[in-house]
């Protein structure tokens, strides 16, 4: 596993590269194997000719004892021929083969050459002696048969030599040969494993990139959606407040005092709703920067706190409004978030609890079990067309005509809180009956 | 242009604006308002009750309407609109519509790729500028 795991931290270029040089190395031994059965081939045929040529000679030296006409430089000719062979096995023993030869114990070979060169000098002497009548005829006869007899030991000697070192060499070549055939195809399979896991990690980094693309677009559509709709909501208070302006002039010019107040109050309306916009933006854009830390919420502090902040209208609108809280684990979470969000669900609910209702009540309710703590807000309001559930937590989503107060940004905001505080926040709305329901993960 | 005018805004002071500025320069004596596509369509649907209502005054001779809006914003208007000018005759208003400066070119096509839609404008209304298209 060590292995395949270095293997696998290799660069593909690395990979090729290696199978590559033992595909070569292989090609090399290869060649080598063959070059050398060849010489070995070669020795064999010198072997052959060494011993035609020693039977032509031994033939020759016979028919002189037996007392033909055989004239010395026939005789010579013939040990010439047989001399070649040594010479010429002398040649193809380079370094490699002497070496192998040592290794093997078959150097013995390259001695009978040795062997068989100082036998022909020796003969060619004595043949230029016996012409130089330096030797009688038997003697001359006695030299030739010791060197037939010479020449034909040392060919039934060298023959095994050259056997074994061929068969030697070819043994090793075939393990060689299987062996780096083996090693090629485990590093082959390796290979093609390291490359389906650096093909995997491909597709797994496509996948991402093309996932983070996705994001970043989507990510980019809702910025160009943001900005589309603020800067049409940030405009559209001060294009009003300059055409009210006009007219409030135009009024007090002709003395419509009354139009020109009621104008008045709705340039303050406007004013405030394009501060109200301003925040909202504000507190979406700090969203995905604020860091705060996780702190023990006292929820039912929280909700009295915001009740008391909008005290004001829910007396004005005349809302009974109640809290059952039931919670029995303590809440951790990044306050604030929770807080805006709470603030804006209440708010909400105190926005469109319906004008002509006379009985109008909000109730807040917390439970908790070991892995959940839910607080719940629910209103006998408007509630939200069925149509338009889709929508409600998207950016400027407003779904009644006396919300074009608010910035359509409220749920939007609420939602990113509490995603961004690991909860989930649903709801369900009929007329008369909308719960906005936030479940937060219990962190023991 | 003295015929009624159908302003389709879900804005109510801007409702109030444009109907101050069509009657008081003239252009109009009789302004309709809805507050988004749907009830527009509700509107423009109900023939018999509108007639003994408004006599002259309906069908609206002209629409004026925002492209942003809650329910029914404006493209959704205009793609019911074209249905019920092929259902119903008097149905014959031209539109202009109101767009904002975060409307990009893709929007302008895409209103004025309906027929009856005469031109746009941009917001505070501009009488002098509508009078050229209505003109046109």
């Amino acid at each position: 596993m060590q292995t395949i795991n270095n293997f696998g931290s290799l660069s593909v270029k690395a990979k090729l590269k290696l199978i590559n040089t033992i595909i070569v190395i292989a090609g090399v031994i290869s060649v080598v194997g063959a070059f050398e059965i060849a010489k070995g081939a070669k020795l064999h045929e010198l072997n052959f000719l060494h011993v035609k040529y020693n039977h032509v000679f031994s033939t020759n030296v016979a028919r002189f004892e037996s007392g033909f006409l055989i004239d010395t430089k026939t005789l010579s000719a013939n040990i010439r021929d047989i001399r070649q062979q040594p010479i010429d096995c002398l040649k193809i023993a380079t370094w490699f083969e002497r070496t192998l030869m040592k290794t093997i114990g078959t150097y013995d070979a390259i001695e009978l050459c040795h062997d068989d060169l100082r036998l022909g000098d020796n003969i060619l002497n004595q043949v230029q002696a016996y012409e130089e009548k330096k030797l009688t005829k038997d003697q001359f006869l006695t030299a030739l048969n010791t060197a037939v007899s010479g020449f034909t030991n040392n060919s039934e000697k060298f023959e095994p030599f050259v056997s074994r070192t061929v068969s030697l060499v070819l043994r090793i070549m075939i393990a060689l040969i299987t062996l780096i055939a083996i090693v090629a195809t485990l590093i082959g399979m390796l290979l093609s494993r390291s490359l389906g896991a650096d093909y995997k990690r491909l597709a797994k980094t496509e996948a991402s990139l093309e996932e983070r693309t996705t994001k970043l677009e989507e990510k980019n559509s809702a910025l160009e959606q943001f900005s589309y709709h603020t800067s049409h909501d940030l405009k559209s208070p001060l294009t009003s407040i300059r055409g009210l302006t006009h007219f409030v002039k135009q009024d007090i010019k002709s003395g419509n005092i009354n139009e020109a107040t009621i104008n008045v109050n709705q340039i303050e309306k406007l004013a405030y709703r394009g501060e109200e916009l301003i925040q909202d933006i504000l507190n979406i854009t700090r969203s995905d920067a604020l860091s705060e830390s996780i702190v023990e919420v006292d929820i039912s502090g929280m909700i009295d706190d915001i009740t008391d902040q909008l005290a004001l209208q829910i007396e004005e609108k005349m809302i009974h409004i109640s809290h059952s809280h039931s919670h029995t684990h303590t809440l951790c979470c990044q306050a604030n978030r929770l807080r805006q969000s709470l603030e804006n669900l209440l708010s909400n609910a105190i926005k469109y609890c319906g004008p002509t209702n006379e009985d109008k009540r909000i109730e807040t309710t917390t439970y908790s079990n070991n892995t959940e703590f839910v607080i719940k807000i629910k209103d006998n309001g408007l509630g939200i067309p069925p149509s338009q559930h889709a929508r409600v937590f998207g950016m400027f989503s407003r779904f009644h005509r006396q919300s074009a107060n608010g910035s359509g940004l409220g749920l939007y905001l609420v939602k990113k809180h509490i995603t961004q505080i690991n909860g989930i926040v649903s709801f369900t709305s009929r007329p008369g009956d909308t719960c906005f329901t936030i479940t937060l993960p219990i962190n023991e | 242009m003295k015929s009624s005018v159908l302003v389709i805004d879900d804005n109510d002071i801007d409702q109030y604006l444009i109907k101050r500025q069509l009657t008081e320069s003239g252009f109009t004596k009789q302004v309709f308002n809805s507050a988004n596509g749907e009830e527009a369509i509700v509107f423009l649907s109900d023939y018999d009750n509108n007639k003994a209502e408004y006599k002259n005054e309906f069908p609206p001779g002209l629409i004026l309407l925002d492209i942003n809006m809650p329910l029914m914003d404006g493209f959704e208007f205009l793609k019911v609109f074209k249905k019920l000018r092929q259902e119903r005759d008097y149905c014959a208003a031209p539109v202009i519509v109101f767009l904002t400066s975060s409307n990009n070119q893709a929007d302008v096509d895409k209103a004025m790729d309906f027929d009856f839609v005469k031109g746009y404008l941009h917001k505070p209304l501009d009488i002098d500028q509508l009078k050229k298209i209505v003109s046109n």
